[in-house]
């Protein structure tokens, strides 16, 4: 079969939705496309009507507003690492955006894209997840608010309805002093994490009073390390020792569901998690001026 | 009909649907230089500057490119006229099949316009969205250090050693 | 031979030879005007697919191709029921069989192909072809292929004879050792990764055709052209085109041979342009290698023994019995050897040569089994290796010439003229070159004595992070003369300008430049001047390409030789013309004539005078333009040049995570006389990089059914820029070769074997146990599980 398409450029979010609703499940958005052009080119997804939404103005924005910032779903990768001086989280934010993948495919792919194509072993979910975000999504029936442990229902599926679009990421942020840290294994400096963890601490007046671990390509969603979270939240900044991110990242292991495929073999990856934990959870710690990072 | 610029000409161009930017710049253009590989936007063979930002025009709709500037490497310099970048991957020889270095060139273009004083370092990792199967890594890196002097220089194109 | 007696100090007289010249399409290169087959169109041509078998083993029990052909804007499909049913071969037994016999010997394999007025119908097309398969039972482990009941992939069998070499006795080189060590290592298969992909256009005119390709090998590729269409040599033109980076892909292909196929069938140029999937997946790769072996050793660091067990897997259609393994003669010390190599063929993506094949995945298990030998004495491995590996003169133990001798080597020595045989040097031994002198350069270089800490031990311990150094040699020959020998034309014009004709792939080595250097050297005419031709086989004499390291040796060879020819005849004009004097005592300096003798100092004739004289002024006189061509037969360089590499690794081991870092890296090499250094150094630091990624990164999966799993780039991991260390330097011995054109040898394949040992032992250092290729942080996680 010849694989074409129609394209389509609608000039507003409801223009879109309402192509959407039009062509059916065959008509795909078309954000940065960087997925979606390869997943189309195998054969793996069917597009009758590519509706393409780089034209469209107002959704790739990303503004700081009280006690969070707002993420358009079409700023790439590369405005998210344009973005790290807005607070210390954006900052690991955009670290991690380097990481993802090649400065040429940064400049295309949206944030937004990334978090619909949904897949395992994306860089940017598990630290948001971790950084207790939200995602705005507008539909025919108007608009909606997801956590975005919620949006990720699994292999490259989300909570999106049909013909809904995601529209912004919002990443609260805390009057209390937040970090973050993202830690993966790869191959090259350019390649898809092979296992990877996500965490988040809040301190306010020297005390953890929120801790988030998410680990990345260890099961279809992120995977949050809840008992390792209870480790240190509420702990003092100056009592957390090592044996504390040891016990912490522990657990990690214990909640990791990993397959094995052509990049690693499951046990390898269960293994990594508890690492890669402690050392996200020393990089945060540091920063916030505690003893062990 | 889309409209785009291309090596500082307006175009208007037949564009199908569902093709490519690299393939409608080589079709419709003769655009060889675009180079297309691995179609996957790993190579980086085929990076094109796009509205002053590198983008390997295989992940790209032509239509997506509608209205917006394209600079391939047949717009940076030619055999008679060399830009610096392309003086510099000469003097270090900063190549060896060369199939993927106009690609590398671009991404050159496009790094050292945002940063005209470079690391070596961060050569070296501006210089990693692209594959040099032949390993002249080095090399090239050593090239864009070269071009960054010569374009601070003021585009000199003598040769500096 | 003039160069034999020609001694390394006239190097400095040299105007070309040795010079960094930036290499003749530098401004194409960097400009993006360089076309390769996959930017080449001809008027009319239409396209081609191939359609690929889904299975790993079957047969074709019915095809038909009606609902294909009645697609509009499909011109013609053709099945085996159209194909000639001639076996074809690919240099060096790489490939093996029909361009279509309605078999699949592996998932992917070419089955049946169609030509159509676009990609996308052709396309379209491959789904309208109707196959009926009998599926075959299938082979995929190359030691499971070995059995007498396993499914047989090829008509011959699967096992081909073993080929052997060996010396002394190994039974007493046993009992002359102190002790034994001994190592199995599996490898899995590199894929050359090809960046750039290929394509091919075949035209056919009447009964004569011409095909344009990106090839290392013209004249192979013409003569499997003829072999399978059984048609005369005459009627097959081949123009080879620059290639992207090919490392042994890009010989002849059977997507070639199918093009002419479909384009004698629809009777229009066809072009076929391979997508990156099928590069990686449906044309080569290296072989999958399983190696056993121990040496012996004495207290004193003496090896008394080196005995290896080597099977190597063809996949579907190689068809190699050795693999060139010259890690046998560097490490040749060693008064008892006996190296069995076992070809065995799977259901598989075809194998054959990758560069440095053998020497890459054999040479590290020898220099492994060399190291652990080294451990036991706790020897300093640059001093274990200047010890036990081959110095000039030495016995080489490699053998391959000897089988293709006629009769005893005595008999074929008798048949070689008295006056060339004294000129060769000693048959079956090393003329020169070695690793002792850059070993030396080189571990001064690399401060080795201050961050060598002894074995297994790092130099530098932070954390998790273990830091430490490696060392590692290869070897590689210098062009091989089995499948004929070379030749090569050089044409003086009437202005004075040259033209090189020899059959040379162009995939980024410079060899358009590099002969281009030695002819201009040798016939003193300016260097911008001389310009080649290296892909027409129309024009070019037959030579065996560039592979085996063949290029600047064997063809460098007779590109002097066709030069000094034409330049005999270019002074023997002058001198009977202008000077008055035999053609020695005259010479050509940038392009004119002049003579030694005082009193004729003053006479000063350029070439193009010379050429001209005859012009006009007598019609009845020499032709206008001189064609030179080797005199005699180039001696048998596989069995005295070989061609050596050492490079120093510094490597980070995250014993944690298993994630290797590589800090620095210093690449050294004997190759003789540097014709080029800036063509040089990529060939080095390229050949480092290539075997480093071997290393650490690249291995093809298989799935259970042996589809190839990463037939891309994304999972099929290559270095990357910041990767790689960036120091770039690269430090030459200063052996001269006796034979090489201008004292040089061979270059691109040693490297490749050298640096994956280097960093295999640099790890080692760091945490203390040897990691198996390749090093994935995985498998270094594993690896460490053992020292538990």
């Amino acid at each position: 079969m010849i694989r074409q398409f129609d394209y389509l450029r609608p000039d507003s979010i409801d223009a879109a939705i309402t192509m959407k609703s039009r062509h059916g499940e065959r008509a795909r958005y078309w954000a940065g496309g960087t997925d979606l052009m390869l997943q189309w080119r195998r054969g793996e997804v069917m597009v009758d009507h590519c509706i393409d939404l780089t034209h469209l103005t107002g959704l790739d924005g990303i503004e700081a507003f009280p006690g969070e910032i707002r993420i358009g779903a079409m700023a790439t990768l590369d405005d998210l690492d344009r973005a790290t001086s807005m607070h210390p989280v954006m900052e690991a934010l955009g670290d991690t955006a380097r990481l993802m993948c090649t400065k040429q495919t940064r400049t295309l792919a949206t944030v937004g894209g990334n978090m619909c194509n949904a897949s395992p072993g994306a860089d940017l979910s598990p630290l948001f997840v971790a950084l207790e975000s939200h995602c705005l999504i507008q539909g025919p029936n108007g608009r909606r608010e997801v956590s975005m442990e919620d949006f990720l229902t699994g292999v490259n599926t989300t909570d999106l309805g049909a013909e809904e679009l995601l529209c912004t990421i919002v990443v609260p942020v805390p009057q209390a002093r937040r970090e973050a840290s993202y830690r993966r294994v790869a191959r090259t400096v350019v390649d898809i994490a092979l296992v990877s963890a996500a965490v988040s601490l809040t301190a306010d007046a020297g005390t953890v009073t929120d801790a988030r671990i998410a680990l990345g390509s260890v099961a279809p969603i992120p995977v949050r390390v809840t008992e390792g979270e209870k480790v240190l939240a509420g702990r003092s900044l100056d009592d957390i020792g090592a044996g504390h991110l040891e016990e912490a990242a522990g657990h990690a292991a214990t909640v990791a569901r990993p397959i094995s495929d052509v990049r690693a073999g499951a046990g390898y990856r269960a293994r990594m998690c508890p690492v890669l934990v402690r050392r996200a959870l020393a990089d945060a710690l540091g920063r916030l001026g505690g003893h062990e990072g | 009909m889309i409209r785009m610029t291309v090596n500082g000409r307006t175009v208007d161009l037949d564009a199908k649907p569902h093709e490519r930017l690299c393939d409608l710049l080589r079709r419709a253009l003769g655009l060889y230089g675009v180079r297309v590989s691995c179609s996957e936007g790993e190579c980086g063979s085929c990076t094109v500057i796009m509205d002053d930002e590198p983008v390997t025009s295989c992940l790209v709709l032509a239509m997506q490119a509608e209205g917006r500037e394209i600079v391939t490497i047949e717009g940076l310099g030619n055999e008679d006229n060399l830009h610096p970048i392309q003086e510099a991957f000469i003097e270090e020889q900063g190549f060896q099949c060369a199939f993927c270095t106009p690609g590398f060139i671009m991404a050159a273009k496009a790094f050292l316009d945002e940063n005209p004083d470079p690391t070596e370092a961060e050569a070296a990792m501006a210089m990693s969205g692209n594959i040099c199967r032949c390993g002249a890594y080095p090399y090239i890196v050593q090239s864009v250090m070269n071009a960054a002097a010569r374009l601070r220089e003021g585009g000199s194109v003598s040769n500096t050693g | 031979m003039a160069a034999a007696t020609e001694a390394a100090g006239h190097r400095s007289a040299w105007r070309v030879a040795g010079k960094g010249i930036p290499v003749k399409d530098a401004r194409e290169k960097v400009t993006g005007s360089l076309k390769y087959a996959v930017d080449l169109e001809v008027q009319g041509m239409v396209h081609g697919k191939i359609l690929r078998s889904p299975h790993a083993h079957a047969r074709i029990i019915s095809i038909d191709t009606t609902r294909a052909e009645a697609l509009p804007g499909v011109l013609g499909v053709v099945t085996h029921h159209d194909t000639p049913q001639n076996v074809w071969e690919n240099a060096w037994f790489n490939y093996r069989g029909k361009i279509l016999d309605g078999i699949a010997r592996f998932h992917g394999d070419d089955m049946a192909a169609v030509a159509a007025v676009s990609e996308d119908v052709a396309e379209a097309a491959l789904e309208l072809i109707d196959v009926e398969y009998e599926v075959l039972d299938a082979v995929f482990d190359p030691e499971a292929a070995m059995q007498p009941e396993a499914p047989q992939v090829r008509e011959e069998g699967n096992l081909r004879d073993p080929y052997v070499v060996k010396w002394g006795d190994v039974t007493k080189g046993a009992e002359e050792a102190d002790f034994i060590v001994e190592t199995e290592i599996r490898f899995a298969s590199q894929q050359m990764a090809p960046l750039g992909r290929n394509a091919c256009i075949a035209e056919w005119n009447g009964d004569r055709v011409t095909l344009w390709t990106s090839s290392q090998t013209p004249s192979e590729l013409r003569d499997g052209i003829h072999e399978a269409f059984g048609i005369p040599l005459s009627r097959v033109r081949v123009i080879a085109l620059p290639s992207g980076s090919s490392f042994g892909n890009w010989w002849s292909a059977n997507f070639m041979l199918i093009t002419a196929l479909l384009a004698r069938k629809v009777r229009k140029p066809v072009k076929i342009e391979l997508s990156n999937e099928e590069c990686m997946a449906t044309v080569k790769r290296r072989h999958i290698e399983i190696s056993r072996g121990r040496m012996g050793c004495r207290n004193d660091g003496t090896l008394t023994l080196a005995e290896f067990d080597h099977i190597i897997d063809n996949g579907g259609y190689g068809f190699k019995d050795d693999v060139g393994f010259f890690c046998v003669d560097n490490w040749g010390r060693a008064e008892h050897g006996h190296y069995a190599i076992h070809g065995v063929n799977t259901n598989l993506l075809t194998a054959g040569c990758m560069r440095a094949v053998g020497d890459v995945t054999l040479g590290s298990v020898v220099e492994r089994v060399a190291d652990m030998c080294a451990i036991r004495l706790g020897m300093d491995p640059v001093e274990f290796r200047l010890k036990n590996q081959i110095k000039p003169g030495e016995r080489l133990r490699m053998q391959h010439s000897r089988q293709y001798m006629k009769g005893s080597l005595e008999q074929y020595l008798e048949g070689i003229p008295e006056e060339d045989r004294q000129a060769w040097p000693k048959l079956f031994h090393l003329s020169s070159g070695s690793t002792d002198e850059i070993l030396r350069k080189g571990a001064e270089a690399f401060d080795w004595s201050s961050k060598w800490k002894g074995w297994g031990v790092p130099y530098a311990v932070d954390g998790p992070r273990r830091r430490a150094v490696g060392v590692g040699t290869g070897a590689h020959v210098c062009g091989v003369e089995f499948e004929g020998n070379v030749s090569a034309v050089v044409r003086i014009n009437p202005d004075g300008s040259a033209k090189v004709h020899c059959a040379v792939g162009r995939q980024g080595q410079g060899s358009e430049t590099t002969q281009a250097q030695v002819a201009a050297e040798e016939l003193g005419i300016p260097f911008d001047k001389v310009e080649i031709e290296t892909g027409d086989t129309d024009s070019c004499p037959w030579s065996h390409g560039s592979l085996a390291s063949n290029t600047m040796y064997r063809v460098g060879w007779a590109t002097r030789a066709a030069a000094s020819d034409a330049k005999r005849q270019l002074l023997d004009i002058a001198g009977r013309e202008f000077f008055d004097s035999p053609r020695h005592e005259l010479d050509v300096v940038d392009g004119v004539i002049c003579s030694r003798d005082p009193n004729k100092r003053n006479i000063r004739i350029t070439v193009e005078e010379a050429l001209n004289h005859f012009r006009g002024t007598d019609a009845l006189g020499q032709a206008s333009s001189i064609t030179g061509r080797p005199q005699g037969p180039m001696p048998p360089a596989s069995t005295f040049a070989r061609h050596f590499a050492a490079h120093f690794a510094d490597v980070e081991v995250d014993i944690e995570t298993g994630e290797i870092k590589l800090l620095d890296f210093l690449a050294t090499q004997d190759s003789g006389t540097i014709m080029n250094p800036q063509v040089m150094k990529n060939q080095m630091i390229g050949g480092a990089i290539c075997g480093a990624g071997f290393a650490i990164y690249e291995a093809l999966s298989f799935d259970d059914d042996g589809r190839i799993l990463n037939a891309n780039l994304l999972d099929y991991k290559l270095l990357r820029a910041a990767d790689f260390p960036l120091r770039g330097e690269v430090i030459y011995g200063d052996s001269y070769d006796p034979v090489g054109p201008f004292g040089a040898r061979s270059a691109g394949e040693a490297p490749a074997a050298a640096s994956g040992p280097a960093i295999a032992q640099a790890v080692y250092n760091a945490v203390g146990t040897w990691v198996d290729m390749p090093m994935t942080p995985e498998n270094v996680v594993t690896a460490l599980d053992t020292l538990h």
